[in-house]
């Protein structure tokens, strides 16, 4: 693989979810630059294909449990602009929200809308619109936080998750004047609707972040974002969500600054991000641990299968993430965190689902060479990254698994087995955890 | 009245009919249903336990004030599910646990005829 080839496909994992067959070729052609100006300025439909359908039904997220995750999972395998449905899980991390505690999908739908609306554009802009997403609301306490009684909830997270960072230029007075400033949302449970009530709102003088008025809820925003904390927090974010080694200092002050000048616009700083030889080394040694949403979408774009099979519902939670549910508002640890014995296993099992049981018995003449099989299991798989060493292995393998199994039956069962064990371990070894 | 009924008659009698589907989130103390309507004939609900404290979820008959179906009772993060053939009329869903009713885990649902059922 030639190195621009090589960059291209960390990109495609990186700022996406893996290569569909033919990308890296074709944005290798026009070079790594014009590359991520296509993913951070995607035009055309989102999505490619038909929506799945599992035992003859389509999706029905509102109304079947577990359909959501597997409706986001959906889109992550059949889109066209990677980098903006890769922002959109992003900033669900950052602006984290679960159904697991809000309980409505129908809430949950508008509030991946928001997101993905808002994944490549200005922060401020996604702040404000999450401060009035009713799932956001419902979640932080938000909704029916009154002058009376302001829940702090929201005001905390704004500050310490979405903004600032752990006590980064704030403290808990302005915590406690933020909320004030953030009440008058109500939400009627039994309607099922969200209103702003300004007499349910605390008028009065607020001290917010060194600054003093009549704050509103957004307000509390704008200040947030005034900060000078706040853009070093956001970007190191950013470059968090590509690598996960330290940004280069040089780099994160640039990326600082032009998202500063851009008015808090994220592509600018994507772009340099994305540009960076930070971001491309190591290229032999693939270091960031593939998430469970981009492994399993990188596994099904690569082999051009869909999200068709009932058994990801349970999948993906086995493997520790499940869009909709992160586990709290943080959101997921993330990098290592990923690999415990249990999710390594759920990635084993994931591997096997997606793979189904597609080779029959005897479906394989004993003429097929080791080279052969290898070869036709890098096919089937997408060609995924693999190590010198792990190809040799590979080789080994399937010279070994056959020899001397020349009787009928043997035949009948070994040589489909090596070839099921081959893409199995393709997409399931260690080497297809990282990118 | 007798159109009416054989109608009704005729429709949940179709072995086609695919069960429409439902999902009901129960938490302290509320229900949070994703349809307030359905057609009526068969029903698949889903209900999951997103509180802190166990419930269940029963489905009563808003003419006769027959239970028609009944969950059992759910752990907290745990789901259950319930299969009912609901007849043309106004349901009440509730938690039956403790007093959870009373303190506002209740949810109207209306079965509609098929003639009337929603895209």
């Amino acid at each position: 693989m030639t190195r621009e080839r090589a960059r291209i496909e960390r990109l495609l994992w990186r700022a996406g979810f893996g290569p569909r067959p033919g990308d890296v070729d074709r944005l290798a052609a026009r070079g790594l630059e014009k590359a991520v100006d296509e993913l951070l300025d995607p035009s055309g439909p989102q999505l490619s294909g038909s929506p799945p359908r599992i035992d003859g039904k389509p999706l029905d997220p509102r109304n079947v449990w577990a359909d959501d995750i597997l409706w986001w999972l959906d889109r992550t395998v059949r889109t066209r602009q990677p980098l903006a449905e890769r922002m959109t899980l992003s900033w669900h991390d950052h602006f984290a929200v679960s159904n697991a505690s809000v309980g409505d999908v129908r809430l949950m739908l508008r509030y991946y809308a928001s997101l993905r609306r808002g994944s490549l554009g200005r922060f401020r802009d996604l702040a404000r619109a999450m401060t009035l997403d009713g799932a956001m609301q419902v979640f932080l306490d938000l909704a029916n936080s009154s002058d009376e009684s302001p829940n702090e909830n929201y005001a905390r997270e704004l500050l310490e998750l979405f903004t600032l960072g752990v006590n980064n230029g704030y403290d808990e007075r302005d915590v406690r004047e933020a909320a004030r400033a953030l009440t008058g949302f109500t939400f009627d449970y039994d309607t099922k609707r969200f209103a702003y009530d300004r007499k349910r709102h605390d008028g009065g003088l607020k001290s917010v972040l060194g600054k003093r008025g009549r704050f509103e809820p957004l307000d509390i925003v704008d200040l947030a974002i005034a900060r000078p904390e706040h853009a070093r927090y956001l970007c190191q974010k950013l470059w968090g969500y590509l690598s996960p080694r330290t940004c280069p200092p040089r780099l994160l002050d640039r990326m600082v600054r032009a998202y500063r000048d851009s008015g808090t616009d994220v592509r600018p700083p994507l772009r340099l991000a994305l540009t960076h030889p930070a971001l491309y080394a190591d290229l032999d040694e693939p270091h960031q641990v593939k998430p469970p949403v981009v492994y399993v979408a990188g596994m099904l774009r690569a082999t051009g299968r869909g999200v068709e099979r009932q058994e990801w519902r349970w999948v993906m939670g086995g493997m520790g993430q499940e869009p909709f549910y992160p586990p709290n508002v943080s959101g997921w640890e993330g990098d290592e965190a990923w690999l415990t014995t249990g999710t390594v296993r759920g990635r084993y099992v994931a591997a096997q689902v997606a793979l189904g049981d597609e080779i029959r018995e005897g479906s394989i003449a004993q003429t097929q060479t080791p080279a052969q099989a290898l070869r036709s299991a890098l096919e089937a798989t997408g060609h995924p990254w693999c190590s010198p060493r792990t190809m040799s292995v590979l080789r080994g393998y399937a010279r070994r698994s056959v020899a001397g199994r020349d009787e009928g039956w043997q035949v009948k069962h070994y040589w489909p087995e090596r070839q099921r064990v081959l893409r199995h371990l393709l997409l399931a070894g260690p080497d297809a955890q990282v990118c | 009245m007798i159109a009416v009924t054989l109608a009704t008659v005729a429709a949940l009698a179709t072995p086609a009919l695919a069960p429409a589907r439902m999902l009901v989130f129960a938490d302290e103390f509320r229900l949070n249903a994703s349809r307030a309507r359905v057609p009526a004939g068969p029903l698949h609900l889903q209900l999951r336990n997103i509180g802190e404290d166990d419930h269940d979820l029963v489905i009563r008959s808003r003419r006769d004030g027959r239970r028609v179906a009944a969950s059992p009772e759910v752990h907290p993060g745990r789901g259950a599910e319930v299969r009912v053939r609901l007849r043309p009329g106004r349901y009440l869903l509730f938690c039956s646990v403790a007093d959870h009713e009373e303190r506002g885990m209740r949810v109207e649902l209306r079965a509609a005829a098929p003639s009337k059922r929603p895209s």
